[in-house]
């Protein structure tokens, strides 16, 4: 993030993937939303969290996408995961598909 | 219990990362803007470029397509499909070391013979200061609502509460509701036909970063009426962290926590 103040860029959250969401709530059937890479600290790695809309309860899964990729909605409990960086930095090309359901 | 398949799709033609992807009404994904390149912050403000480009992936074919670009290229930006128009805002864009001040971009689009014409209209709207990066977009019911942001004004970070939908003929936002926490970086989705669920996301006690907090506290804003509070993340809150003065390396985030009793250890 680029300061002003100083004229520096420094080491701050970063779109779209630090902080606990900044990724779209994925809806899979009538009652379930799925939140991905959610933290549980700043450099543990996210988890993916379920809530059932119905009686506003949360379980989690262990379920992950690259750093910084995009992650779009489909419907239907389907996303489509593009992008992002791997662990070295290096920016990604993939593609990929994820098709969730709820048991 | 959650379970999933994962199918791979063609890839981009080049890496890619922060951009933006919207199912647009006939089943393709927009994707728009990001940013090229490797995840390392800059060292001198030069290596980073954020993108304009939209491209349309066809799920069903695999093919990708190039449609005419953005007016303002930006990363982390939000959109929406109209059924039949494009809409884009906030992000931020590296080129001008500035966030894209809440300009919504609005494109028609429509085939003919298979082939986009894009854009048929373009419309731009600007609300400065009402929600810059790093808020959340959310289908309630038939609005399209935005929650929360940030955005970094006159040296200072302020942090935005105020929950907006979009009126889809001007393009204007429409105040309906607010956080009880300001906060940016979050998740939301809609728990009913009018209620909002915010949940986490990332706030700070002043108006440097000094010290950002992960939140667990979820609230619910019912459009035009009240805000609650929502169910705890299942996990205990995060302390609050510290923001270091180096310059992050990749893949690390380059923040720490301050151990209890350490005087701020790393983990």
């Amino acid at each position: 993030m680029f300061d002003r103040a100083d004229g520096a860029w420094h080491a701050a959250p970063d779109l779209p993937r630090a902080g606990a969401g900044g990724r779209p709530a994925i809806a899979i059937g009538a009652h379930h939303y799925l939140f991905l890479d959610v933290p549980a600290g700043w450099e543990l790695p996210g988890r993916a969290l379920l809530l059932d809309a119905r009686t506003l309860t949360w379980s989690a899964a262990d379920f992950h996408t690259p750093e910084h990729s995009c992650v779009a909605p489909l419907g239907r409990g389907a996303v489509l995961v593009s992008g992002g960086v791997d662990s070295e930095g290096r920016a990604l090309v993939d593609n990929a598909l994820v098709h969730f359901e709820v048991s | 219990m959650l379970t999933w398949t994962t199918r791979a799709l063609p890839p981009l033609t080049a890496g890619r990362q922060r951009h933006t992807g919207v199912r647009l009404s006939d089943g393709r994904v927009a994707l728009i803007g990001g940013r090229a390149g490797s995840a390392a912050p800059p060292s001198d403000g030069a290596a980073v470029v954020s993108l304009g480009d939209v491209t349309v992936l066809d799920l069903e074919t695999g093919t990708l397509a190039s449609w005419p670009g953005l007016a303002s290229p930006r990363e982390g930006a939000l959109a929406w499909d109209l059924e039949g128009a494009l809409v884009v805002t906030g992000g931020m864009a590296h080129t001008g070391m500035e966030p894209i001040e809440d300009e919504t971009e609005s494109y028609g689009y429509r085939e003919d013979d298979g082939a986009a014409r894009f854009p048929v209209q373009h419309e731009s709207r600007r609300q400065p200061r009402s929600w810059g990066i790093g808020a959340a977009n959310t289908r309630v019911g038939e609005h399209f609502v935005l929650s929360g942001g940030m955005c970094f004004d006159a040296g200072a970070f302020v942090y935005f509460s105020a929950v907006r939908r979009l009126d889809p003929q001007t393009l204007d936002w429409i105040a309906c509701g607010a956080l009880a926490i300001p906060r940016y970086l979050h998740g939301a989705a809609a728990v009913s036909a009018t209620e909002l669920l915010v949940t986490g996301g990332l706030r700070s006690d002043d108006d440097t970063e000094s010290k950002l907090e992960e939140l667990d506290a979820t609230e619910i804003v019912e459009l035009g009426g009240t805000t609650r509070r929502g169910p705890p993340l299942p996990f205990a809150a995060a302390e609050p962290l510290v923001a270091t003065r180096r310059r992050a390396r990749p893949g690390r985030r380059g923040l720490r926590r301050e151990l209890p009793g350490s005087g701020g250890g790393v983990r």
